[in-house]
């Protein structure tokens, strides 16, 4: 069964009326991951901002979206707002700048949680700390009280997950969600992503150029260029045996740069460690 | 909080300080001598040296600068200027009318040119070069091009001449405050407005906005926290306001005949009433200082960022 069904959906500038996503298709089969791979300015992030309607009027797009049988593409406003979060979840690339910084944290999740279950506060924080030690987050009540620019980019994406973890959205769609880290908190960051797959049962997109990460997270890779998909299939035998041409480019450069990182670290291999 | 509002007072304090010694200097600097105009100012018919070093020992001016400016800072905190050399009568029976009746015309403005603001500056940004804001923006652009005494006039001509709706002049009762009120918010909410315009709309891209909308938060609940965080940048700018409007209310009440500081400076300047002007730019610079500390205090509640940094 498929959870979400992109059919022929196309995105243009309204303007202009430039393509940016001349006709696209993909399919997210229930409880798995699939990863949409690409350079920047390949339409990952638009492809999905196109699914919960984020794209604002400068963007015209068509097609059929199909989510667990309802086209979404024919609700009303209001119907699809009532989705965002509750059954297609977000997580974005950088934690930093997705919280608004006037407000405490504890009330910008509560904001969103009481707009979806008419929860308290006091139920709201519950639910979050519950959320937040699943992930391991140290004093949630403390982490609560916060404002945004005081914590790491790394514990406001784990917050974000936190969220997600409590709405339990059928469908979680991840824009970079490794890419803004530094790489001790990127492994960590994978592996919350992974718990929270585990912990929700939920679907998965994962839009990434962090090709170690969606070798971890992701069962199925679609690759994009220029709005087009260029190849899919499994994760593991694309990242392993690409066909096209600019897969093998995406990996072959994920190679040489691990490569020289290597080297760079002292030329020691995880074979000699 | 409190630590940070305490020390924005503190600084204030200071500056005040600073100020108020400017201001002091401003009357050892004046080619006319303090002792001599008093003289002048209380109608004695022949002024002699001899009068003179008397009046100097009377008004204290041959004691040390430091002294003097200590023993005229302690007089003017119990808001006594000295006598004007124009009238003889004390400074602040001049000034301190004038003030109020230009703070009270300053604060109905001030309140008009910010709900103005924010009004027109969430109107237009929420619809982004629709016509409705490119027309807001065109006839902003007019008024506030307009030379305000000019724009008073037509204002006059129209509300008090024609419709004969409102008083031409004075100060007379609440309907008075209207037209000078029209006249100083639309030139300063024309300005304004564009700046709370261009950082909602900057603020709508931020990713706090998408990530809200993704997770379902309505549309009236986004538009509220892009304009609290629009304000940290509007804040400081409506707390000058306050100062400026007090200090540049000359043309609007000269037009109005509305009895105050500006009226009252012009007087004092064209006649070298120095007291009067010292202790109109110590009100003034005061007021700057005052309304500064309170816009940074307000600023620091709106963002939690600066309350660290300062």
């Amino acid at each position: 069964m498929d959870v979400l069904e992109v059919s022929r959906l196309s995105i243009a500038h309204a303007g202009s009326g430039a393509a940016i996503v001349p006709e696209l298709s993909f399919c997210v089969k229930e409880k798995s991951c699939l990863a949409i791979v690409g350079e920047s300015g390949s339409g990952k992030s638009i492809v999905c901002k196109a699914i919960m309607r984020l794209n604002g009027p400068a963007l015209r797009q068509s097609g059929s979206i199909r989510f667990k049988g309802t086209e979404l593409t024919e609700l009303s406003d209001d119907r699809i707002r009532g989705l965002r979060g509750a059954q297609i979840g977000m997580i974005l690339q950088n934690g930093m700048r997705a919280f608004d910084p006037g407000l405490r944290l504890g009330k910008q999740l509560h904001s969103v949680l009481k707009a979806h279950f008419g929860w308290s506060r006091e139920q709201s924080r519950e639910r979050l700390s519950e959320a937040m030690e699943l992930l391991l987050l140290q004093s949630p009540t403390a982490v609560l009280n916060r404002y945004p620019h005081e914590l790491s980019g790394g514990m406001l994406q784990r917050l974000m997950i936190a969220l997600t973890l409590v709405l339990q959205p059928e469908l979680v769609i991840a824009d970079e969600p490794t890419t803004a880290l530094d790489a001790a908190s990127r492994q960590e960051a994978i592996g919350q992503l992974i718990s929270l797959r585990r912990q929700a049962g939920c679907s998965m997109i994962l839009i990434s150029h962090d090709l170690s990460a969606v070798e971890r997270i992701a069962d199925e890779v679609l690759v994009l260029r220029g709005g087009m998909a260029v190849e899919r299939g499994t994760a593991a035998e694309l990242l392993t045996s690409p066909r096209h041409a600019y897969t093998r480019h995406l990996v072959e450069s994920k190679h040489a740069l691990s490569g020289r990182f290597v080297q760079a670290l002292g030329g020691r291999t995880h074979a000699e460690r | 909080m409190i630590r940070y509002a305490a020390r924005r007072l503190l600084t204030a304090v200071l500056l005040l300080l600073v100020i108020s010694f400017l201001a002091f200097l401003l009357q050892q600097l004046a080619p006319v001598d303090p002792a001599e105009a008093v003289l002048h100012a209380q109608g004695v018919p022949q002024v002699t040296s001899e009068l003179i070093a008397q009046k100097k020992a009377e008004l204290g001016l041959d004691r040390p600068l430091l002294r003097q400016y200590a023993s005229w800072l302690a007089s003017s905190v119990q808001l006594d200027f000295g006598l004007s050399y124009v009238t003889g009568k004390p400074v602040w029976s001049l000034l301190g009318p004038a003030f109020m009746h230009t703070l009270q015309l300053t604060a109905v403005s001030a309140a008009a040119i910010i709900l103005l603001s924010v009004a027109l500056g969430v109107y237009c940004a929420l619809r982004e070069d629709a016509w409705p804001d490119r027309a807001t923006r065109g006839a902003a652009f007019l008024l506030t091009a307009m030379p305000p005494y000019w724009l008073a006039a037509w204002l006059v001509w129209l509300f008090s001449v024609k419709l004969d709706l409102l008083p031409t002049s004075g100060m007379d009762s609440a309907a008075s405050f209207v037209l000078p009120t029209a006249v100083l918010a639309v030139g300063y909410a024309g300005v304004y407005f564009r700046v709370i315009r261009s950082s909602m709309i900057a603020g709508r891209n931020e990713d706090y906005v998408l990530y809200g909308r993704a997770n379902g938060l309505t549309e009236r609940a986004i538009t509220r926290r892009v304009l609290a965080n629009s304000l940290q940048v509007a804040v400081p700018m409506f707390g000058m306001a306050v100062p400026i409007l007090l200090g540049s209310t000359v043309v609007v009440e000269n037009v109005f005949a509305w009895p105050g500081l500006g009226t009252l400076s012009v007087k004092a300047i064209l006649g070298r009433d120095y007291p009067v002007i010292q202790a109109f730019v110590l009100l003034l610079a005061s007021s700057f200082v005052v309304f500064n500390a309170v816009s940074e205090v307000l600023s620091g509640l709106l963002n939690p960022r600066l309350r660290k940094d300062l």
